[in-house]
Protein backbone atom coordinates (compact mmCIF):
# COMPACT_ATOMS: atom_id res chain seq x y z
CA UNK A 1 0.00 0.00 0.00
CA UNK A 2 1.59 3.38 -0.73
CA UNK A 3 1.34 5.89 1.63
CA UNK A 4 1.87 9.78 0.72
CA UNK A 5 2.89 11.78 4.24
CA UNK A 6 3.05 15.58 3.53
CA UNK A 7 5.25 16.77 6.60
CA UNK A 8 7.69 19.72 6.67
CA UNK A 9 9.53 18.60 9.85
CA UNK A 10 12.46 16.75 8.49
CA UNK A 11 12.56 14.56 11.95
CA UNK A 12 9.34 13.56 12.31
CA UNK A 13 9.24 12.80 8.48
CA UNK A 14 11.89 10.54 8.90
CA UNK A 15 10.78 9.19 11.67
CA UNK A 16 7.24 8.31 10.74
CA UNK A 17 8.02 7.22 7.30
CA UNK A 18 10.66 4.61 8.85
CA UNK A 19 8.04 3.43 11.24
CA UNK A 20 5.75 2.47 8.53
CA UNK A 21 8.08 1.49 6.20
CA UNK A 22 8.42 -0.85 9.23
CA UNK A 23 4.90 -1.87 9.04
CA UNK A 24 5.36 -2.77 5.72
CA UNK A 25 3.92 0.42 3.67
CA UNK A 26 5.55 2.40 0.55
CA UNK A 27 6.21 5.84 1.52
CA UNK A 28 6.12 8.98 -0.89
CA UNK A 29 6.86 11.83 0.81
CA UNK A 30 6.60 15.49 0.20
CA UNK A 31 8.21 18.61 2.12
CA UNK A 32 4.72 21.48 1.53
CA UNK A 33 1.33 21.58 1.05
CA UNK A 34 2.13 22.99 -2.49
CA UNK A 35 4.59 19.09 -3.29
CA UNK A 36 1.86 17.64 -1.65
CA UNK A 37 -1.40 18.58 -4.02
CA UNK A 38 0.94 18.00 -7.02
CA UNK A 39 2.78 14.41 -5.47
CA UNK A 40 -0.91 13.52 -5.13
CA UNK A 41 -1.96 13.74 -8.42
CA UNK A 42 1.46 12.61 -9.99
CA UNK A 43 1.93 9.36 -7.30
CA UNK A 44 -1.47 8.46 -6.64
CA UNK A 45 -1.24 7.06 -3.27
CA UNK A 46 -3.99 4.78 -1.90
CA UNK A 47 -3.96 7.24 1.38
CA UNK A 48 -2.34 10.87 2.03
CA UNK A 49 -1.32 11.24 5.71
CA UNK A 50 -1.50 15.08 5.58
CA UNK A 51 0.32 17.70 8.61
CA UNK A 52 -2.14 20.77 8.63
CA UNK A 53 0.94 23.27 9.82
CA UNK A 54 2.52 23.53 6.58
CA UNK A 55 4.56 26.13 4.39
CA UNK A 56 3.86 27.23 1.03
CA UNK A 57 0.39 25.90 1.71
CA UNK A 58 -1.06 24.79 4.46
CA UNK A 59 -2.17 21.21 5.02
CA UNK A 60 -6.26 22.78 5.15
CA UNK A 61 -5.67 24.41 1.78
CA UNK A 62 -3.73 20.87 0.27
CA UNK A 63 -6.90 18.65 1.40
CA UNK A 64 -9.37 21.16 0.15
CA UNK A 65 -7.45 20.73 -3.67
CA UNK A 66 -6.76 17.46 -3.71
CA UNK A 67 -10.43 16.78 -2.89
CA UNK A 68 -11.42 19.34 -5.38
CA UNK A 69 -9.44 17.89 -8.45
CA UNK A 70 -11.08 15.25 -10.56
CA UNK A 71 -7.90 12.59 -10.41
CA UNK A 72 -7.47 12.89 -6.86
CA UNK A 73 -10.81 13.47 -4.61
CA UNK A 74 -11.35 9.72 -4.38
CA UNK A 75 -7.79 9.53 -2.21
CA UNK A 76 -8.80 9.35 1.66
CA UNK A 77 -6.83 11.85 3.44
CA UNK A 78 -6.04 11.67 7.44
CA UNK A 79 -4.93 14.84 9.19
CA UNK A 80 -2.36 15.08 11.28
CA UNK A 81 -1.04 17.97 13.96
CA UNK A 82 0.41 18.70 16.36
CA UNK A 83 -2.53 21.17 17.40
CA UNK A 84 -4.85 19.08 20.09
CA UNK A 85 -7.08 22.13 20.33
CA UNK A 86 -11.18 21.58 20.28
CA UNK A 87 -12.32 22.83 17.00
CA UNK A 88 -9.01 21.03 15.00
CA UNK A 89 -10.76 17.96 13.92
CA UNK A 90 -13.93 19.31 12.71
CA UNK A 91 -12.03 22.05 10.93
CA UNK A 92 -9.76 19.43 9.67
CA UNK A 93 -12.88 17.49 8.35
CA UNK A 94 -14.57 20.51 6.86
CA UNK A 95 -11.69 21.32 4.57
CA UNK A 96 -12.08 17.56 3.06
CA UNK A 97 -9.79 15.53 5.47
CA UNK A 98 -11.39 11.69 5.90
CA UNK A 99 -9.72 11.23 9.51
CA UNK A 100 -7.84 13.50 11.56
CA UNK A 101 -4.82 12.70 14.44
CA UNK A 102 -2.92 13.83 16.74
CA UNK A 103 0.88 14.03 17.16
CA UNK A 104 2.76 12.78 19.03
CA UNK A 105 1.89 9.99 17.01
CA UNK A 106 0.82 6.35 18.68
CA UNK A 107 1.45 4.33 15.81
CA UNK A 108 -1.06 1.86 16.00
CA UNK A 109 -4.17 3.91 16.55
CA UNK A 110 -2.92 5.93 13.20
CA UNK A 111 -2.27 2.65 11.42
CA UNK A 112 -6.54 1.11 12.91
CA UNK A 113 -7.36 4.50 11.12
CA UNK A 114 -5.40 3.75 7.70
CA UNK A 115 -6.63 -0.18 7.56
CA UNK A 116 -10.17 1.67 8.40
CA UNK A 117 -10.28 3.81 5.39
CA UNK A 118 -8.73 1.19 3.16
CA UNK A 119 -10.75 -2.04 4.27
CA UNK A 120 -9.57 -5.58 3.38
CA UNK A 121 -6.20 -4.04 1.77
CA UNK A 122 -2.75 -5.40 2.97
CA UNK A 123 0.08 -2.99 3.85
CA UNK B 1 -11.75 30.03 25.95
CA UNK B 2 -12.44 33.20 26.93
CA UNK B 3 -12.36 36.50 24.80
CA UNK B 4 -8.68 37.54 23.72
CA UNK B 5 -7.95 40.71 25.76
CA UNK B 6 -8.51 43.84 24.34
CA UNK B 7 -6.28 45.46 27.22
CA UNK B 8 -3.35 44.49 29.52
CA UNK B 9 -2.76 46.21 32.10
CA UNK B 10 0.13 45.81 35.25
CA UNK B 11 -2.08 43.34 37.17
CA UNK B 12 -2.88 41.17 34.17
CA UNK B 13 1.09 40.86 33.30
CA UNK B 14 1.46 40.67 36.79
CA UNK B 15 -0.83 37.58 36.87
CA UNK B 16 0.60 36.20 33.34
CA UNK B 17 3.77 36.06 34.62
CA UNK B 18 3.33 34.30 37.77
CA UNK B 19 0.97 31.47 35.57
CA UNK B 20 3.52 31.19 33.30
CA UNK B 21 6.44 30.99 35.83
CA UNK B 22 5.06 28.45 37.84
CA UNK B 23 4.47 26.45 34.65
CA UNK B 24 7.76 26.48 33.37
CA UNK B 25 9.15 25.61 36.47
CA UNK B 26 6.72 22.41 36.66
CA UNK B 27 8.18 21.71 33.00
CA UNK B 28 11.71 22.13 33.65
CA UNK B 29 12.03 19.15 35.83
CA UNK B 30 10.65 16.62 33.81
CA UNK B 31 11.97 18.56 30.51
CA UNK B 32 15.76 18.54 32.36
CA UNK B 33 15.37 14.96 33.45
CA UNK B 34 14.10 13.66 30.22
CA UNK B 35 17.27 15.39 28.38
CA UNK B 36 19.66 13.62 31.90
CA UNK B 37 18.04 10.19 30.92
CA UNK B 38 19.00 10.54 27.27
CA UNK B 39 22.44 11.73 28.05
CA UNK B 40 23.05 8.39 29.69
CA UNK B 41 21.31 6.20 27.06
CA UNK B 42 23.99 8.01 24.50
CA UNK B 43 27.02 7.35 26.37
CA UNK B 44 25.71 3.87 27.89
CA UNK B 45 25.38 3.46 23.86
CA UNK B 46 28.65 4.65 22.37
CA UNK B 47 29.91 2.43 25.18
CA UNK B 48 28.50 -0.82 24.09
CA UNK B 49 29.26 -0.42 20.46
CA UNK B 50 25.80 0.60 18.87
CA UNK B 51 27.00 2.51 16.12
CA UNK B 52 24.09 1.93 14.06
CA UNK B 53 21.99 3.53 16.52
CA UNK B 54 24.01 6.98 16.77
CA UNK B 55 22.30 9.22 14.12
CA UNK B 56 18.24 8.42 16.05
CA UNK B 57 20.33 9.13 19.86
CA UNK B 58 21.73 12.52 18.25
CA UNK B 59 18.03 12.99 16.94
CA UNK B 60 16.24 12.49 19.80
CA UNK B 61 19.36 14.28 21.80
CA UNK B 62 18.80 17.15 19.53
CA UNK B 63 14.68 17.39 20.20
CA UNK B 64 15.55 17.29 24.25
CA UNK B 65 17.63 20.71 24.00
CA UNK B 66 14.92 22.20 21.18
CA UNK B 67 12.56 21.04 23.94
CA UNK B 68 14.34 23.15 27.46
CA UNK B 69 15.13 25.79 24.84
CA UNK B 70 11.21 26.32 23.95
CA UNK B 71 10.37 26.28 28.14
CA UNK B 72 12.78 28.65 28.62
CA UNK B 73 11.70 30.90 25.80
CA UNK B 74 7.95 30.67 26.86
CA UNK B 75 8.89 32.03 30.33
CA UNK B 76 9.96 35.22 28.55
CA UNK B 77 6.39 35.23 27.13
CA UNK B 78 4.55 37.63 29.44
CA UNK B 79 6.94 40.37 28.57
CA UNK B 80 5.85 40.36 25.20
CA UNK B 81 2.34 39.93 26.25
CA UNK B 82 2.75 43.37 27.76
CA UNK B 83 3.36 44.66 24.43
CA UNK B 84 1.03 42.96 22.32
CA UNK B 85 -2.04 41.92 24.34
CA UNK B 86 -3.77 40.75 21.16
CA UNK B 87 -0.92 37.64 20.43
CA UNK B 88 -1.34 36.12 23.97
CA UNK B 89 -3.93 33.39 23.31
CA UNK B 90 -1.97 32.77 19.82
CA UNK B 91 1.49 32.42 21.28
CA UNK B 92 0.39 30.20 23.97
CA UNK B 93 -1.25 27.85 21.11
CA UNK B 94 2.00 27.77 18.76
CA UNK B 95 3.74 27.49 21.85
CA UNK B 96 1.52 24.24 22.94
CA UNK B 97 2.05 23.01 18.98
CA UNK B 98 5.75 23.78 19.50
CA UNK B 99 6.42 21.96 22.66
CA UNK B 100 4.71 18.82 20.89
CA UNK B 101 6.99 18.44 18.14
CA UNK B 102 10.42 17.28 19.71
CA UNK B 103 8.19 15.60 21.99
CA UNK B 104 6.83 13.76 19.20
CA UNK B 105 10.24 13.09 17.46
CA UNK B 106 11.72 11.68 21.28
CA UNK B 107 8.32 9.00 21.39
CA UNK B 108 8.59 7.87 17.78
CA UNK B 109 12.85 7.40 17.69
CA UNK B 110 12.65 5.68 21.73
CA UNK B 111 9.88 3.77 20.01
CA UNK B 112 12.34 2.58 17.35
CA UNK B 113 15.11 2.26 19.33
CA UNK B 114 12.84 0.02 21.77
CA UNK B 115 12.39 -2.33 18.76
CA UNK B 116 15.46 -2.24 17.37
CA UNK B 117 17.01 -3.48 21.64
CA UNK B 118 14.55 -5.98 21.86
CA UNK B 119 17.59 -8.22 21.96
CA UNK B 120 21.23 -7.82 21.79
CA UNK B 121 23.75 -4.84 23.58
CA UNK B 122 20.64 -2.72 23.42
CA UNK B 123 18.72 -4.58 25.41
CA UNK B 124 19.91 -3.21 28.77
CA UNK B 125 19.16 0.36 27.74
CA UNK B 126 15.65 -0.15 27.24
CA UNK B 127 14.54 0.80 31.07
CA UNK B 128 16.32 4.06 30.27
CA UNK B 129 14.36 4.04 26.84
CA UNK B 130 11.37 3.71 28.70
CA UNK B 131 12.00 5.99 31.44
CA UNK B 132 12.04 9.14 28.74
CA UNK B 133 9.16 7.71 26.96
CA UNK B 134 7.58 8.21 30.25
CA UNK B 135 8.99 11.55 31.10
CA UNK B 136 7.61 12.76 27.62
CA UNK B 137 3.95 11.22 28.65
CA UNK B 138 4.54 13.07 31.51
CA UNK B 139 4.89 16.50 29.72
CA UNK B 140 2.56 15.72 27.15
CA UNK B 141 -0.21 15.84 30.31
CA UNK B 142 1.25 18.95 31.69
CA UNK B 143 1.25 20.87 27.92
CA UNK B 144 -2.33 19.73 27.55
CA UNK B 145 -3.12 20.89 30.93
CA UNK B 146 -1.73 24.37 30.03
CA UNK B 147 -5.21 27.02 31.27
CA UNK B 148 -5.77 28.27 27.84
CA UNK B 149 -7.79 31.45 29.20
CA UNK B 150 -5.62 34.76 28.34
CA UNK B 151 -4.59 35.88 32.12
Amino acid sequence: MKLLLVEDNEMNRDMLSRRLLRRGYEIVMAVDGGEGVEMAGSTQPDLILMDMSLPVIDGWEATRRIKAAEATRHIPIIGLTAHAMAGDREKAIEAGCDDYDTKPVELDRLIAKIQALLPGKPA
Amino acid sequence: MTATPTSFDAADHAAAALQVAALCQTLRTPGAEMAAVVDRVCEQAQLRGLDDAADDLARISKACVRLCSLIEEFADAPRAARDNPEQWLSTQDHWRHDLRTPLNAVKGYGDMLIDDWSAGPGQPLQDDLRATLRLADRLLELIAATPQEAP
